[in-house]
C-alpha cells in the first residue's frame, strides 16, 4: 500500500529540529570513505600514455646505434653509454608532440645532472640534420642526437610515429617503451621502478 | 602582441572578476539573512544584475577570440598550431575549439555560462532563498571551470620558439565526418546542463525547503539536458559507425561509459521525480539521484580529460586530472553533508511510504529506478575497477562481454516494464483489470512472437525483446490516442506535455531497442577479395569493384576504391593518410536504406602498384537507420514534454481573460 502524505502544511525556511540518526551518519561516513578511497587511488593513477607500451624489444638487449652527433659532430655509440640509464628519444622538428614533451625531457635531464646516471640520446626521425639541430637548440636541449637518414634505426626499434621513447638500463636492456609525448611523472616512475 | 590572446585572456579574467563579485554579494546576502532573517532581494538584484551578464559576455569573448584565431590560422597560439592547419576545412577549423583538451574545457565553460545565465534570467525576480543558494552554487562551479581555463588548461598560450608556418592540424579521426561538429556540442549541452538541477537541489536543502513544487522547477532543467545528452550519445554512436570503420556503433569505451552513466541516473531521477511531483513520494531518493548525476558528469570529465584511460576520445598529456578529482571530492563531501544533515529536515514524511507487493505506478517507478541504477553500477564498476586494481595487481581489461552479459538481464526487465508501466495508476490495480488494459498490446506482442517463431527465431531473448518492444509501442500509441480524446482532438494536447512527450520518448527508446537487437543478432560480416572489374556475391548482395585511385592532396593522400553494391553507387571506401601522421584512416562506404545497411571498408590495399586486387571488408546489418531515428525521436519526446510548462499557463490565462471578458460584457 502506498500511504499518501496528508500533511499539507509545508514548512518552508523554518528551522525545525530533526534528530539525525546515528545510522544515517554512519552510512554517510562509510560512503564518504569509500568514495574518498577511490579518489585517492585515482589521484595516484599514472596517465595511460605514460605506462610502457608492449614492444618485442622489452627485456632484450637494445640494438646498437652509432653515428655522428648532429649536436656537435662527435662520434656517438649507444654502447658507450653503458653504466647509465639511456632515454632514447625518437623525434622530428615537424612533430608537435615532440615539442610538447621537450620540457619534460629537459627537466628530467636537469634533475639528474648531479648523479650523472642518466643520458638522453635523440634519434632524428625523417627530418634533415639542420632542422633537427635547430629544433633542439630552440627548445634548449644539449644532448646528442643521431640522424637516422635511412630509417634503419626506426625499423630496428619498431618506431612508426614520433615521439616514441625507450628507456634502456645501464646494462643495455630495453626496460620500457613510451608512445606519444613523455611526461616528467612518467619518466620518473619508469626509472624509479628499475633503480 | 597577439590580439586573439589578449582578448581571449581578458574575457576569462573579466568573467573571473564578475563571478567573484557576484559570489561576494550572494554570500553577503546569505550571511545577513542568517542574522536578520530578512532577505534584501531588491538590493541584491541591483548588484548581480550587472555582473551576471558580464560573466557570459567574458566567456563569449574568449570563445569568439579562439574561433577567430582558428579561422585566421593564428599559429602564434600553441593550441591553434596543434589543432589547426592551413588546409583544414572550414567545418573542422570551427570544430577545432573542441578537438583537444584546453579548447573543450573552454566550450564546457561557455555552455555552463549560458545555462547559468538562462537560469538567472528565468529566476531574476524570484525572491526565494533556494534561488539565492542555487545561483551561488552555479557561480562556484563557474569559478572552478574559469580557473581550469585560466591556469592548467589555458588555450591561449603563446607558441614557444619559432612560430610555425603551418600547424599540425586536428587529429585525423576528427576531420572525417560532420558529426564531429555536432556530437560533442550536444553531449556538452547534456552533461553541463545537469549543473542546474544539482544547484537547485542543493539550494533546496540549504534553504530547507520541503515544498515539492521545486521538483517541477528541477524537472525542466533536468529534461532539457537529458534530451541533449540522449541525442548526443546516439550521434556519437553514429559518428563512430560512420568513421571508425568497424561497422559497430557502441564499444563500451570508458569515455562512452562516462556519458552513459549520468544518462542512466538522470533517466532514473526523471522517473522518480514524476512520483515526487504527483504523489510527494521518493523525495529524498530523487534528490540523491540528481546529486549523483552531477557527480558522475564530473567523474566523466575526469575519465575523459585526464588521460587516465586509453580511448579514442581521451586527450592524454594533461594535468587537470588532479583538479577534477579535488572537485569530485568537494561535490561528494557537500552532497553527503546535505543528505545526512539537511535532507531529514525536508523529508521526514518519506519514511511513512511503503510500497509492498502491489502493481501500481509507484511500484513501477521504484522498479525502474532499481534497474537503471543496477545498469549504472555495472558500468561504473567496469569503467573504474580496472584503474583501481592496476595499483594492486596486474592490469586487467574489461570488454564488451562483461557489459553485455551483466546489463542485458536488467535491460530486458526494463523493456518489459516499459511495455506495462504506462497504463498503471497510483492506486494498486488488480491483475484482471490490468489484463483488460493491456489486451490489445498483449495481442500485438503475441502476434509478433508467433510470427518470429514461424520465421525461424528460437532464441527466447530475441523473441522477448521484439514482442515486448512492440507491446510497448502499442501501449504508448494507445496513451497518445487517449491524450487525443481527452484534449478533444488537439494536437498540442496529444503530443506535448509530460503525458505526450514521455510516450514519444518511450517510442524512441523502443525503436532503439528493436534496431539495436536486430543489428547485433542479425548482422553478417565477411571479406571479399576482388580484382578490378570483378563482381562477387556476399549475403546475396552483389559487389562490383570498378576502379582504384590514389590522390595526393596538399593535406592528405587518399586511396579510393569505387564499388557498386547491387548496381547502386558507386560507393567509395577509402584509406586516408595524413602528413605528419603515419596512421591511415579508413573511411567506410555505406549503402543505407531503412531496412538494412551495407557497410564496406578497404581492409587491404594492393601491395604493388601493378596489382589491382583489394580486400573488401563487408558488414551487412538490418535497421541501423532506425537507431539514429530512435535518437531523434527520444530528443523530440524530451523537448515536447517541456513545452506545456510554457503554454499551459498561457492557455489558462487566455481562458481567464475570456471569462473576464464575458463577465464584463454581462455587466455592460
Amino acid at each position: 500500500m502506498v500511504t499518501t502524505d496528508n500533511d499539507t502544511t509545508e514548512n518552508n525556511g523554518q528551522d525545525r529540529q530533526v534528530r539525525i540518526s546515528k545510522q544515517r551518519i554512519l552510512l554517510a561516513s562509510t560512503i564518504l570513505l569509500v568514495i574518498l578511497g577511490i579518489i585517492g587511488v585515482l589521484a595516484y593513477s599514472p596517465a595511460a600514455s605514460t605506462i610502457s607500451t608492449p614492444s618485442p624489444l622489452l627485456g632484450k638487449v637494445a640494438p646498437n646505434i652509432a653515428g655522428n652527433s648532429i649536436t656537435n659532430g662527435s662520434y656517438v655509440s649507444l654502447q658507450n653509454y653503458r653504466g647509465k640509464f639511456v632515454i632514447l628519444n625518437f623525434f622530428a622538428s615537424w612533430c608537435t608532440p615532440c615539442f610538447d614533451e621537450s620540457p619534460a625531457l629537459i627537466t628530467f635531464a636537469y634533475n639528474h645532472r648531479k648523479t650523472n646516471n642518466v643520458a638522453i640520446l635523440g634519434i632524428v626521425f625523417s627530418d634533415t640534420s639542420s632542422r633537427a639541430s635547430n629544433f633542439l637548440k630552440s627548445v634548449g636541449a644539449t644532448w646528442n642526437a643521431i640522424n637516422d637518414k635511412s630509417g634503419s634505426i626506426a625499423i630496428k626499434y619498431g618506431v612508426s610515429e614520433p615521439p616514441e621513447t625507450f628507456l634502456i638500463s645501464p646494462s643495455g636492456i630495453v626496460l620500457a617503451k613510451f608512445i606519444g609525448p613523455v611526461t616528467l611523472a612518467g619518466l620518473n616512475e619508469a626509472i624509479g621502478r628499475y633503480q | 602582441m597577439d590580439v586573439n590572446i589578449v582578448l581571449g585572456q581578458a574575457g576569462i579574467y573579466l568573467s573571473l572578476i564578475a563571478s567573484l563579485i557576484a559570489i561576494a554579494s550572494l554570500v553577503k546576502e546569505i550571511i545577513n539573512k542568517r542574522s536578520s532573517k530578512d532577505w534584501a532581494f531588491s538590493q541584491l538584484n541591483k548588484i548581480i544584475k550587472i555582473w551576471m551578464p558580464l560573466i557570459l559576455i567574458g566567456v563569449a569573448l574568449s570563445v569568439v577570440s579562439m574561433e577567430h584565431a582558428l579561422l585566421s590560422h593564428d599559429f602564434r597560439i600553441a593550441y591553434v598550431a596543434q589543432n589547426n592547419a592551413i588546409q583544414t576545412p572550414l567545418l573542422y577549423t570551427i570544430a577545432g575549439l573542441w578537438s583537444a583538451l584546453a579548447g573543450s574545457i573552454l566550450l564546457w565553460l561557455f555552455i555552463l555560462s549560458i545555462y547559468v545565465f538562462l537560469f538567472y534570467i528565468k529566476f531574476r525576480r524570484s525572491n526565494s532563498p533556494v534561488i539565492i543558494y542555487a545561483q551561488l552554487i552555479n557561480l562556484i562551479i563557474v569559478i572552478f571551470f574559469l580557473f581550469l581555463v585560466a591556469a592548467p588548461a589555458n588555450p591561449f598560450i603563446h607558441t614557444v620558439g619559432a612560430i610555425p608556418a603551418d600547424g599540425a592540424g586536428p587529429n585525423p579521426l576528427l576531420q572525417d565526418n560532420p558529426l564531429v561538429a555536432i556530437h560533442p556540442v550536444l553531449l556538452y549541452f547534456g552533461l553541463v546542463g545537469f549543473t542546474i538541477p544539482f544547484s537547485v537541489t542543493l539550494g533546496r536543502l540549504f534553504a530547507k525547503q520541503s515544498d515539492v513544487s521545486w521538483q517541477k522547477t528541477t524537472r525542466f532543467w533536468m529534461i532539457l539536458p537529458w534530451s541533449c545528452l540522449s541525442l548526443g550519445i546516439i550521434m556519437g554512436a553514429w559518428w563512430s559507425y560512420e568513421v571508425l570503420g568497424w561497422g559497430g556503433f557502441w564499444a563500451w569505451d570508458p569515455v562512452e561509459n562516462a556519458a552513459l552513466m549520468p544518462w542512466l541516473t538522470a533517466t532514473a531521477a526523471i522517473h522518480s521525480g514524476v512520483a515526487t511531483e504527483e504523489r510527494r513520494i521518493l523525495k529524498t531518493w530523487t534528490i540523491s539521484l540528481i546529486l549523483v548525476t552531477f557527480t558522475l558528469t564530473i567523474l566523466g570529465t575526469y575519465l575523459t580529460r585526464s588521460g587516465v584511460v586509453e580511448s579514442v576520445h581521451a586527450f592524454s598529456d594533461s594535468n587537470i586530472g588532479i583538479y577534477l578529482l579535488v572537485a569530485i571530492a568537494a561535490i561528494v563531501l557537500v552532497s553527503l553533508f546535505a543528505m545526512t544533515f539537511l535532507a531529514p529536515m525536508i523529508s521526514e514524511k518519506d519514511k511513512a511510504y511503503l510500497i509492498q507487493g502491489e502493481v501500481s505506478k509507484s511500484a513501477a517507478f521504484v522498479l525502474n529506478n532499481v534497474l537503471f541504477l543496477a545498469i549504472a553500477l555495472c558500468v561504473f564498476v567496469g569503467t573504474v575497477y580496472p584503474i583501481i586494481i592496476e595499483h594492486f595487481s596486474k592490469t586487467i581489461s574489461i570488454g564488451p562481454p562483461y557489459y553485455d552479459t551483466l546489463s542485458a538481464p536488467f535491460a530486458l526487465v526494463l523493456l518489459i516494464l516499459i511495455a506495462v508501466a504506462p497504463v498503471l495508476s497510483y492506486n494498486p490495480i488488480k491483475l484482471d483489470a490490468l489484463g483488460n488494459k493491456l489486451l490489445y498490446p498483449a495481442l500485438a506482442a503475441a502476434a509478433v512472437s508467433v510470427l518470429l517463431v514461424l520465421s525461424g527465431f528460437s532464441n527466447p531473448v530475441d523473441i522477448i525483446t521484439y514482442s515486448f518492444a512492440t507491446m510497448g509501442i502499442v501501449v504508448a500509441v494507445i496513451q497518445l490516442i487517449k491524450n487525443f480524446k481527452r484534449s478533444k482532438g488537439s494536437i498540442i494536447g496529444t503530443f506535448l506535455g509530460r503525458k505526450g512527450g514521455s510516450m514519444i520518448a518511450h517510442i524512441g527508446i523502443l525503436i532503439l531497442a528493436i534496431s539495436i537487437m536486430s543489428a547485433v543478432t542479425l548482422g553478417q560480416r565477411g571479406d571479399l577479395n576482388l580484382y578490378k572489374g570483378q563482381s562477387m556475391k556476399f549475403d546475396n548482395i552483389r559487389f562490383t569493384f570498378l576502379s582504384l585511385s590514389t590522390k595526393n592532396n596538399p593535406q592528405d593522400t587518399v586511396t579510393n576504391a569505387k564499388i557498386l553494391i547491387n548496381n547502386n553507387g558507386p560507393y567509395d571506401p577509402a584509406i586516408t593518410i595524413f602528413p605528419n601522421q603515419t596512421q591511415g584512416i579508413g573511411t567506410p562506404g555505406i549503402y543505407s536504406t531503412p531496412f538494412r545497411d551495407v557497410y564496406i571498408t578497404l581492409s587491404e590495399l594492393p601491395s604493388g602498384s601493378s596489382s589491382q586486387s583489394i580486400v573488401l571488408g563487408i558488414v551487412v546489418q538490418p535497421f541501423i537507420f532506425w537507431i539514429w531515428t530512435g535518437g531523434f525521436i527520444i530528443f523530440a519526446g524530451g523537448i515536447l514534454s517541456l513545452i506545456p510548462t510554457l503554454t499551459k499557463n498561457r492557455v489558462r490565462k487566455k481562458t481567464a481573460d475570456k471569462t473576464e471578458l464575458t463577465e464584463l460584457s454581462k455587466i455592460n
